[in-house]
C-alpha cells in the first residue's frame, strides 16, 4: 500500500520532533526526499519562536485580579422583576451595609440541604401522617387508642357549621355512629360501654335542641330525619339485643332512643308530621303489618294469640283492622282486656320490659294493664295518639309499641284519655302502675 | 459543558488555562504586554459567552480556537496602523550590530505565518509552536485528522514558500 505524501510527511515530523536526525529520515524517504527537506527545514525555523518571556508574578497577580474584579462585575445577577427588590438593590448601591463585607462566593449546596426542601418535607411528614391518623381514626372503636382522635374530628366539624339545623343534622349523624359502634363492639364480643351510650344521648338531646331552634322548613326536615334513623336505630338495637340483651350498655342505648322518641314526639308540631301517612288507612292498606281481622280468632292476630297486638314496635295504629270487621274480641273500649298498654306517646319504647303478650291472659294485654313504661308521658296523650283509637282496637289486639303512630294527624282523630279506658281494655285495672 | 457555569468554576479554568494560553498568543505575537492583552481578551470572552449561556463543548478547544481568532484579529488591525512591508524587516536584520537580530528574525517569520490561510496559521501555531498533537490539533480545529495531516502540509508548503519569497526579496 502506497502512502500519501501528507501521510509520510506527518511521519517524518514525528521522526523529527522525536529528535531523530533530519538526514536519516530522508534516506528512509528517498523517493520523497527533495520535497521533504524544505518542509523539515521551515519546521525548524519555526523552533526559533517556541521560546516564551513570561510576565512577572505581579503581572500575573494583576491579570487575575482584573479578570476576577470583570467576572464579578459581568456575572452580577440581573435586575429583578420585583419592584420592591429593585428599589433596595439600587438604594443599597450608594448607601451600602457598613457591616456588610464583601459577600463570599456562595458554596453550591446539594437540593437536601435548600430550605425550600426541607419545609416541604416537614409539611408532607406531618400533614401526611396526620391524614393517615385521621383515616385510621374514622374507623376506630372505642376501646381503640385513637377513639378520641375520632370524638375531636367530630367536634371539629361542628366547628365548620353554623347553622342549627346543619349542626342538628351532624348530631344525628354522629347518634348514628355511636350506634354503629355499639354494634361493632357487641358483635366482637366487647361489652358496650356506657360512655358510648351517654354520647349517643348527648347527641341526640343536642340535634333536637337544635331542631327546635331551626326555622320551619328546616326543622321539619331534621325531625322526619331524625324520626327513620331512630325507628331504625331501635330496629337495628332490637336485632342486636336478640342475642346480646344482657349487656347492660345496649338497654342503656335503647333506653336513651326511647327517650329521644318521646322528646321528639312533644317538639315535633303537626305540620312536620309526615302528610303522606294516610289519618284513616283500611288493613288492606298495610297487609303485611297488619293481622288479617279474619284470622283472628278470639280478638286476637294469629300471631298474639289471646292479645293480638302489634310486636313490631314500628307499626302503625292505622296498620291495625277495623274494629268493626273483627270478631268478638273484646268490647268497643278494648275489648278482651286488649288494647294499647301504654297510651303515651312513646308506649312502646321499652319492649324488653313489656310481658310477652303470648302470655297474656283473657286475649288482651296485660292483665291489670297499667302504664309499663316509666317514661311515658301522659299528657302527650291525648295528642299524639292518632288512629290508635281504643275503641277501634280489636279485642285483644294490644299495641306494643305505638311509636310510629303520633304522626297519624291526631288532630282528626279522637283521642281517648287513658282515664277514659275501661278496665277490661288495653288498661285494666286504669291507670298506670308507674305514673309521673 | 454547562453554558451556567459559576464563578468558582470560571476561574478555576482562568487558572488551568491561562499560562497555555498565554504562551500561545505569545509565540505568535512575541510581545509580553500584547499577549497579556490578548489573554486577557480570551478570557473576557469566555465570561461574556457563559453570561450570554452559549454552548461550550470543550473549554480547551474553545479557548485555544477563542485565542487563535484573537491573534488573526489583532494582525489584521495591525496591518493598517503600522504597515511595515516584511522586505524592510529582512532589510533590518542584515545589520549585524542589531542586538536583536535573532528576535528580528523570529518576527519575519511571525509576519510570514500571518500570510497564511487562518486554518493553515492554526495548525502551524498549534502542532509546531504549541506541540499539540495531531488528535488535539483535529478536536480544536473540528476537523478530522487526514484533514489536519493535509492542512499541516499545505501550511508549511505555503510557509516555506513565502519565506523563500521574503529571503529572495530581502537579497
Amino acid at each position: 500500500m502506497t502512502m500519501s505524501f501528507s501521510d509520510v510527511l506527518d511521519i517524518a515530523l514525528a521522526r523529527k520532533a522525536a529528535g531523530e536526525d533530519v538526514a536519516i529520515i530522508l534516506t528512509d524517504y528517498a523517493e520523497f526526499a527533495a520535497e521533504l527537506q524544505p518542509l523539515l527545514e521551515t519546521v525548524s525555523v519555526l523552533d526559533g519562536l517556541k521560546p516564551v518571556a513570561m510576565p512577572s508574578a505581579a503581572e500575573l497577580a494583576t491579570d487575575r485580579a482584573a479578570f476576577l474584579q470583570a467576572m464579578e462585575k459581568s456575572v452580577a445577577p440581573g435586575v429583578s422583576f420585583l419592584p420592591l427588590e429593585r428599589l433596595t438593590r439600587w438604594i443599597g448601591q450608594y448607601f451600602p451595609k457598613k457591616n456588610n463585607p464583601q459577600q463570599p462566593v456562595k458554596k453550591e449546596r446539594p437540593m437536601f440541604q435548600s430550605l425550600i426542601f426541607k419545609a416541604s418535607l416537614i409539611l408532607m411528614t406531618v400533614f401526611g401522617s396526620a391524614g393517615g391518623t385521621a383515616l385510621v381514626a374514622a374507623q376506630s372503636l372505642p376501646d381503640s387508642a385513637l377513639y378520641p382522635v375520632k370524638l375531636a374530628m367530630e367536634d371539629a366539624q361542628l366547628q365548620f357549621v353554623d347553622t342549627p339545623s346543619a349542626k342538628a343534622m351532624l348530631h344525628l349523624n354522629f347518634a348514628q355512629e355511636r350506634v354503629q359502634e355499639m354494634m361493632e363492639l357487641a358483635a366482637n364480643g366487647a361489652p358496650v360501654d356506657e360512655t358510648v351510650v351517654d354520647l349517643m344521648q348527648q347527641h341526640l338531646n343536642l340535634a333536637l335542641q337544635l331542631a327546635e331552634q331551626a326555622p320551619e322548613p328546616q326543622r321539619s326536615g331534621v325531625l322526619l330525619h331524625a324520626q327513620e334513623m331512630l325507628q331504625q336505630q331501635q330496629q337495628q338495637l332490637g336485632q342486636l339485643g336478640d342475642g346480646t340483651m344482657s349487656d347492660s350498655g345496649l338497654m342503656s342505648a335503647e333506653m336513651a332512643i326511647e327517650r329521644a322518641q318521646e322528646r321528639m314526639g312533644n317538639v315535633m308540631p303537626p305540620s312536620a308530621m309526615p302528610t303522606t301517612m294516610p289519618t284513616n288507612v283500611s288493613p288492606i292498606a298495610t297487609p303485611m303489618m297488619t293481622p288479617d281481622p279474619t284470622e283472628m280468632p278470639g280478638g286476637g292476630g294469629n300471631e298474639h294469640p289471646g292479645g293480638g297486638g302489634m310486636q313490631n314496635p314500628t307499626a302503625m295504629p292505622m296498620m291495625t283492622p277495623d274494629p268493626t270487621e273483627m270478631p268478638g274480641g273484646g268490647g268497643s273500649e278494648h275489648p278482651g282486656g286488649g288494647g294499647m298498654q301504654d297510651p303515651t306517646a312513646m308506649p312502646t319504647s321499652m319492649p324488653t320490659m313489656m310481658p310477652d303478650p303470648t302470655e297474656m291472659p283473657g286475649g288482651g294485654g296485660m292483665p291489670g294493664g297499667g302504664m309499663q313504661n316509666p317514661t311515658a308521658v301522659p299528657t302527650s296523650v291525648p295528642t299524639v295518639m292518632p288512629t290508635s283509637e281504643p275503641t277501634e282496637m280489636p279485642g285483644g289486639g294490644g299495641m306494643q309499641n305505638p311509636t310510629a303512630v303520633p304522626t297519624s294527624a291526631p288532630t282528626t282523630m279522637p283521642t281517648p284519655h287513658p282515664t277514659e279506658m275501661p278496665g277490661g281494655g288495653g288498661h285494666p285495672g286504669g291507670g298506670m302502675s308507674n305514673g309521673q | 459543558m454547562q453554558a451556567s457555569l459559576s464563578a468558582k468554576k470560571i476561574t478555576e479554568i482562568y487558572d488551568t488555562y491561562h499560562q497555555p494560553i498565554y504562551r500561545f498568543i505569545y509565540r505568535r505575537v512575541g510581545d509580553v504586554d500584547t499577549a497579556r492583552d490578548l489573554t486577557a481578551d480570551v478570557f473576557r470572552k469566555l465570561v461574556e459567552a457563559v453570561r450570554k449561556a452559549l454552548p461550550i463543548e470543550n473549554v480547551s478547544a474553545w479557548l485555544y480556537r477563542t485565542a487563535h481568532n484573537t491573534v488573526v484579529d489583532f494582525y489584521r488591525r495591525q496591518k493598517f496602523r503600522r504597515h511595515m512591508p516584511i522586505e524592510d524587516k529582512m532589510m533590518a536584520t542584515q545589520n549585524p550590530m542589531d542586538a536583536a537580530e535573532r528576535r528580528m528574525d523570529a518576527e519575519i517569520v511571525r509576519q510570514t505565518i500571518t500570510k497564511l490561510t487562518p486554518d493553515q496559521q492554526a495548525v502551524i501555531s498549534l502542532k509546531f509552536l504549541q506541540g499539540l498533537s495531531n488528535a488535539e490539533t483535529a478536536e480544536i480545529l473540528d476537523k478530522p485528522v487526514t484533514a489536519v495531516k493535509s492542512l499541516q502540509h499545505r501550511a508549511l508548503a505555503a510557509l516555506q514558500r513565502h519565506l523563500t519569497r521574503a529571503t529572495e526579496g530581502a537579497s
